[in-house]
């Protein structure tokens, strides 16, 4: 094959050598990448399936990978044809390695042939990453989306405390064992404010209002941090306080959250005072834990202490009969 | 309409003209003023009655409101640096606006942008679209502002159908500096 020297000036990436390996011409931009080099076995050591690498030998295979003695990092890959003076052309290409090789030499668009679909490899980089980035912002637009509407669905938004379903989420939690609390045992207080109707007759809606968000501050105040508070209607509340199985504790615990509500609150100018009857339902008194269940029986517990008087803390016996309340360890 | 182009008219309002403007356009247009999802596609009366209540508010025509969007477009850093890959200077990023549709096809398959062609003229060039004017003062908004990222004195203006460029002055002042492999050159 004749060598055609006007060819070679539409290929900034060739590299023209003898027999010999000498080289007799280099494109601008292979000169740019792997600086103006004399012999090709001094400059390029080939790799790849290639089973020795010796000019002929290269000029036979499908493609050629050239790896860069002075800067190994750099591989180029084409293809080579041989002349019929023993010399070889090679038309090399940056393959893969394109992005990071512009990067680092800082190559420009005339460095590339209008026919080498360089640039637009690297417009498609850039677009695509420029696509990736609105797209992960836009994705955290939506989490924080999300999650603001999950903490209003399952938040009460007078008091602040979870609603129905942030408590059943808490419930769900502890039962399967993912909750704050790893010890498994967790006792579930059904509360209800006493005399609240009055106050709310007696000083209106706002000063009710004002008083169960008082009640909600009272409870985060006496209740830690792994515990769930809940407002499951009007004036009812629901506690789920994991790791305290044990029924004189938790009846300490209720008596000192009664008298805690007791405490006379200062409302739109006046005092008023409230109380609380607690019923207790104790997750180590079953044998299979079931939310219903467990809610059905605190509240139980919750009408048994309400009928002793206001103020007043009943333990349900869970499994061991319901009939019983009031007697037994715990009771009212 | 893609989800892209809603999204540019509103950003463009929020940050041009504020807010206030903003929610007022998009509730007489009956659009949400939380604003658009990029994936989401609207259909094309929406951006229409957008860009009718954006201009209405600032008081200007749309036309010039959309040359002005183009313009801003133009000029956002991730744009600017794709619109800048279609060459070296600006005589070549005007040759090769005819590739803009299919670029912007390559990126997005369903981003529709008008055809465009590109015919030599004294001094400049005829760019030519059987596109609605809303695209072609668009486009011109785009050209405005790559001249001047190119640093190229040049005149733009839409007669009938087509956009006249007329580059007085080719080497006007440096431009905006550009690397393309290195994103922090030139970045706003």
């Amino acid at each position: 094959m004749k060598l055609d020297r006007a060819a070679l000036t539409l290929m900034p990436m060739h590299l023209h050598v003898d027999a010999a390996g000498r080289v007799l011409s280099a494109g601008s931009t292979l000169r740019r990448i792997v600086g103006d080099i004399a012999d090709f076995h001094a400059a390029f050591e080939p790799v790849g399936p290639v089973a020795d690498a010796s000019l002929p030998q290269l000029a036979q295979v499908e493609r050629v990978f050239l790896r860069s003695r002075a800067d190994p990092a750099q591989v180029l890959r084409g293809r080579a044809v041989g002349l019929d003076d023993g010399g070889l052309v090679f038309s090399l290409g940056l393959g893969i390695g394109l992005v990071e090789t512009i990067r680092r030499h800082d190559l420009t668009d005339r460095e590339f042939a209008p026919s080498d679909l360089a640039m637009e490899f690297l417009f498609l980089h850039e677009a695509n990453n420029a696509m990736m980035d609105e797209l992960s912002q836009a994705n955290l637009r939506l989490e924080k989306a999300r999650r603001r509407a999950e903490a209003q669905a399952f938040t009460d938004p007078l008091t602040g405390l979870n609603n129905r379903r942030g408590l059943h989420l808490a419930f769900e939690a502890l039962r399967q064992g993912t909750g704050p609390a790893t010890a498994g045992q967790f006792a579930l207080i059904a509360m209800d404010l006493d005399r609240f109707k009055e106050l709310n007759d007696s000083r209106g809606h706002a000063v009710g209002d004002a008083m169960l968000c008082e009640v909600a501050a009272r409870l985060r105040a006496i209740t830690r941090s792994c515990d769930t508070i809940a407002r499951t209607g009007g004036d009812e509340f629901v506690l789920l306080l994991p790791g305290i199985p044990d029924p004189t504790a938790l009846e300490q615990l209720g008596r000192r959250i009664i008298r805690k509500i007791e405490a006379p609150a200062r409302l739109d100018g006046a005092v008023s005072r409230i109380s609380a009857s607690l019923g207790v339902a104790i997750s180590s008194r079953y044998l299979r834990i079931d939310w219903g269940r467990m809610q059905a029986d605190a509240d139980a517990a919750l009408y048994q202490a309400k009928r002793t008087g206001r103020g007043n803390i009943c333990i349900s016996l869970g499994d061991r009969g319901d009939a019983d309340e009031g007697q037994g360890d715990g009771g009212c | 309409m893609h989800g892209l182009v809603t999204r540019s008219i509103e950003h463009f309002a929020r940050q041009t003209h504020g807010e206030a403007v903003w929610a007022a356009a998009a509730r007489a247009a009956g659009v949400d003023p939380r604003g658009f999802e990029l994936m989401g596609n609207q259909d094309d009366s929406t951006a229409r009655r957008l860009l009718h209540e954006i201009a209405a508010l600032v008081g200007c025509s749309p036309p010039e409101l959309s040359e002005d969007i183009g313009a801003w477009v133009a000029q956002r850093s991730a744009i600017r640096r794709l619109l800048r890959f279609a060459g070296s200077d600006f005589a070549a990023f005007v040759t090769t606006l005819g590739e803009l549709r299919g670029r912007a096809r390559l990126v997005l398959r369903d981003l529709e942008l008008p055809a465009i062609s590109v015919a030599p003229a004294p001094r400049g060039w005829r760019i030519t679209s059987d596109c609605d004017a809303v695209w072609l003062h668009a486009l011109a908004g785009v050209l405005h502002a790559m001249a001047d990222d190119y640093g190229v004195l040049a005149v733009i203006e839409i007669r009938e159908r087509s956009i006249l460029v007329d580059v007085p002055l080719v080497d006007f002042n440096e431009g905006r500096p550009f690397s393309i492999s290195d994103p922090t050159v030139g970045a706003a």
